[in-house]
């Protein structure tokens, strides 16, 4: 692939590497398109000494989940990286950004399409995904833990999945490129391999699976590097090495052989820091351009490196590397950065920026230019904090105005209801591009895991870029450990758009049980011996709601704080205990259950007390008043040691006894 | 560190503190003072006798590995027991990584 940039638009923005190629369609321009962790997308220009910004999309801030969760997909981990593509035929490029909620198309003709489901982490790739000569959209999303690859037709009401498929680990990038020469485009996904799917027919199959040194694969590219006018696969990560694959067609066998590796590329003086382990590095970008002129074009590597050079401590610093093809095979190291600018690690992206027919290298917010002696130099700066980025030719970006309403998130923080429980949830709507009038969220089980009551929710009016909470709806958890799903269906002038939500099923509450006390008080005991705590004895009965009652109160807030900073608890059945009770001076009357005996680590009593002192409201649906528990349980908090002698006695034992000290830093939760 | 196959073993070479950082005063001082990078809990150091730091829960490669249970975090541990052990066999050490295997099997959803 010949990298030239003539004329182009340089896009930067968070993820894999982009190539400008060509000659861009008329009136486009050069320009760098940023991200910043106010999540909004710039586009810069060379002019003058440096780079002007020439356009932004409206920052999303009004909503801090938002923002914050799109600004996290923006990182150079989140792998979340814009394309640059004519999107819809129309002769103009298109900037197409993915977010945890849905994609943007930026063009002469916005859209915005809201995903079926919030991810965390997730990828984008462009290509003719069911071979019908349009482009679709192919994600990889994490859902339920497991990495989906999943492409997606555009239609009018919104995405249409065409087919999905799990992979292996987690996502950490996801490409699209022609790897076998055969004119159509493959698409690969890494996670400690790289995965490539290849169409046939209505279908996409794994064609190879190509083990990498790395636990993460973090860079992933496809170009021609060796000038044989086929591409090569272009992979590092957290092995801190670069590898290149090359396809060979053998008798009825295909296989992508390792072509050329580097070496461990921390820089050769990077020792390990402080006497602990060896000097880190892990490659995170990987660009392919003609950067110093000679028309053919290099390997541009970002890294991230920490360790100590002399006696200088290296924090967690980019680099940057430049290899050449020689020719014969190899590739050759030419340039290196020093350590410093931008901390972080970012990706690299190259592209001709000024028009000289020269690529710049674009290292997050940094831009480097070849030098005239040889070598590379800073030729500038854009946005303060940009990591990663993109290139391509744009001339026109404008914003969606469509109606587009995405449920944002729901009141129940912890995502969780105890299993044989129900609760009252609601959704909060965000309306990230235009008001919205009349809008109708439906809620509904796909099966009987759960049972929602009120699903149909209606909303009058959600301001541009505002939220609204909707009413609430009660979900009851029936059965099974595995992650329970909702669908969410939205109706808002005239489109349907659909999403799910996944609830994690939390075990049951605690139940009072009579079996064995003498021993699980003991190991109580025990717990609050070795880790500075009090003991909660709490008796009740299986069947009595008051102490059912009672353990939902230890679920909220301060209470559940305390009990799990604080406290080893038992919950004993009075049934066939009463000796023990009598042995620790606790009421265990009918009327005086539940009762709350605290102990110190000794096994003393420090208190007693009948709980229904802590009661809010009266008779057999009366719940308690999680604040009055929790002042009086707070009453026996222990006194907190001090670290430093525990230290220095440990460790002069360790000395003693001709030892290592082993030092466990953990907390309660 | 407390199960009864465990426990003997690390005795062998280590003394082993447990350091509350939120319930003990001073712990998340002395959690900074080791760890360079904050990657996380539960994090922990081997530290010699002069009070320096030997070898740490951080990955190189993947970070801090907190509670070993994924292989490549078991075999980190495993790499940190071989840096410091003097009296701990070989075959001891892979036990140990046996015995955290074991215990994420019975203990996290696969």
């Amino acid at each position: 692939m010949r990298v030239r940039a003539m004329g182009a638009v340089l896009v930067l923005a968070f993820g894999t590497v982009l190539a400008a190629q060509g000659q861009g369609p008329p009136g486009s321009r050069v320009v760098v398109v940023a991200a910043d962790p106010s999540t909004a997308l710039t586009v810069w220009k060379a002019g003058g000494s440096g780079f002007e910004q020439v356009w932004r999309a409206a920052p999303r801030t009004a909503d801090q989940d938002f923002a914050t969760r799109r600004a996290e997909a923006f990182s150079p981990s989140g792998d979340t990286a814009p394309v640059v593509v004519d999107v819809d035929a129309d002769g103009s490029n298109d900037l197409v950004v993915l977010d945890p909620y849905g994609i943007t198309v930026y063009g002469r003709a916005p859209e915005y399409y809201a995903l079926p489901a919030v991810h965390e982490n997730a990828a984008l790739a462009l290509l003719d995904a069911d071979g019908d000569g349009t482009l679709d959209f192919v994600t990889e999303r994490i859902k339920s833990g497991a990495a989906i690859v999943e492409a997606f037709k555009r239609t009018p009401g919104g995405l249409v999945s065409l087919w999905s498929r799990q992979m292996r680990g987690y996502a950490t990038a996801l490409v699209a490129g022609d790897v076998d020469g055969d004119g159509q485009k493959e698409l690969l996904t890494a996670y400690d391999t790289i995965t490539i799917l290849k169409r046939k027919g209505a279908a996409w199959d794994v064609v190879a699976e190509l083990p990498t040194a790395n636990a993460a694969v973090r860079a992933l590219d496809v170009a021609d590097v060796d000038r044989d006018g086929k591409n090569e696969i272009i992979a590092g990560g957290s092995s801190g090495r670069v590898s290149i694959f090359k396809f060979r067609k053998g008798v009825g066998r295909e296989t992508y052989p390792v072509a050329w590796q580097s070496g461990f590329l921390a820089a050769p003086e990077l020792l390990g820091r402080g006497g602990v382990g060896a000097p880190s590095a892990s490659v995170y970008g990987v660009a392919v351009a003609d950067v110093n002129g000679d028309k053919y074009p290099e390997i541009v590597v970002s890294t991230m490196e920490m360790g100590r050079v002399g006696d200088k401590d290296i924090n967690p610093s980019p680099r940057l590397l430049v290899f050449e093809f020689d020719g014969r095979g190899d590739f050759v190291q030419k340039w290196a950065s020093g350590y410093g600018g931008q901390a972080g690690a970012v990706r690299v992206v190259a592209g001709d920026l000024d028009g000289d027919g020269v690529a710049e290298i674009v290292a997050g917010r940094d831009v480097y230019r070849r030098a005239e002696g040889g070598g590379y130099q800073a030729a500038g700066q854009m946005c303060q904090a940009c990591t990663v980025g993109a290139i391509g030719h744009l001339a026109e970006l404008r914003e969606p105005a469509a109606t587009r309403v995405v449920p944002l998130y729901w009141s129940l923080a912890s995502g969780m209801i105890p299993q044989g429980d129900a609760a009252d949830v609601s959704f909060t709507l965000f309306s990230p591009w235009a008001a919205a009038k009349d809008v109708t969220v439906t809620v509904t089980s796909p099966n009987a895991k759960l049972t929602v009551a009120n699903g149909v929710l209606n909303v009058p009016a959600i301001p541009a870029a505002g939220r609204v909470t909707t009413s609430a709806f009660r979900v009851t958890v029936n059965e099974g450990k595995e992650p329970a799903q909702l669908d969410v269906e939205v109706m808002v002038g005239g489109l349907r758009q659909t999403a799910s939500r996944s609830l994690y099923v939390a075990p049951p509450l605690p139940a009072y049980d009579a079996a064995n006390l003498d021993a699980r008080i003991a190991q109580a005991l025990a717990v609050a011996k070795d880790e500075n705590r009090r003991v909660l004895i709490q008796w009740s009965g299986k069947a009595d709601p008051a102490g059912k009652a009672l353990v939902q109160a230890e679920t909220k807030g301060d209470l559940a704080h305390t009990l799990l900073y604080e406290y080893a608890v038992v919950r004993a059945d009075v049934t066939g205990n009463g000796a023990i009770a009598s042995r620790y001076k606790a009421d265990v009357k009918p009327a005086s259950l539940p009762f709350l005996t605290v102990l110190d680590a000794q096994g003393k009593v420090i208190g007693s007390q009948p709980a229904s002192a802590f009661k809010a409201g009266a008779g057999p649906a009366a719940t308690f008043d999680d604040k009055k528990v929790n002042e009086y349980l707070l009453k026996f908090k222990p006194e907190y040691v001090n670290a430093e002698p525990l230290f220095t006695a440990a460790l002069g034992q360790a000395k003693k006894d001709q030892k290592t000290l082993f030092v466990w830093f953990s907390a309660p939760w | 560190m407390a199960l009864k196959d465990v426990a003997p073993v690390l005795a062998k070479d280590f003394v082993t503190l447990k350091i509350d950082q939120d319930r003990m005063i001073g712990g998340n001082d002395l959690l900074k003072r080791y760890a360079k990078v904050q990657g996380g809990i539960p994090w922990f150091v081997f530290i010699d006798g002069d009070g320096r730091a030997i070898v740490t829960s951080d990955d190189p490669a993947n970070g801090n590995i907190g509670f070993p249970a994924q292989d490549s975090e078991i075999a980190h541990f495993k790499r940190m027991l071989q840096k410091v052990a003097k009296r701990m066999t070989p075959d001891e050490i892979e036990a140990l990584g046996r015995s955290l295997v074991a215990f994420r099997d019975v203990t996290l959803p696969r």
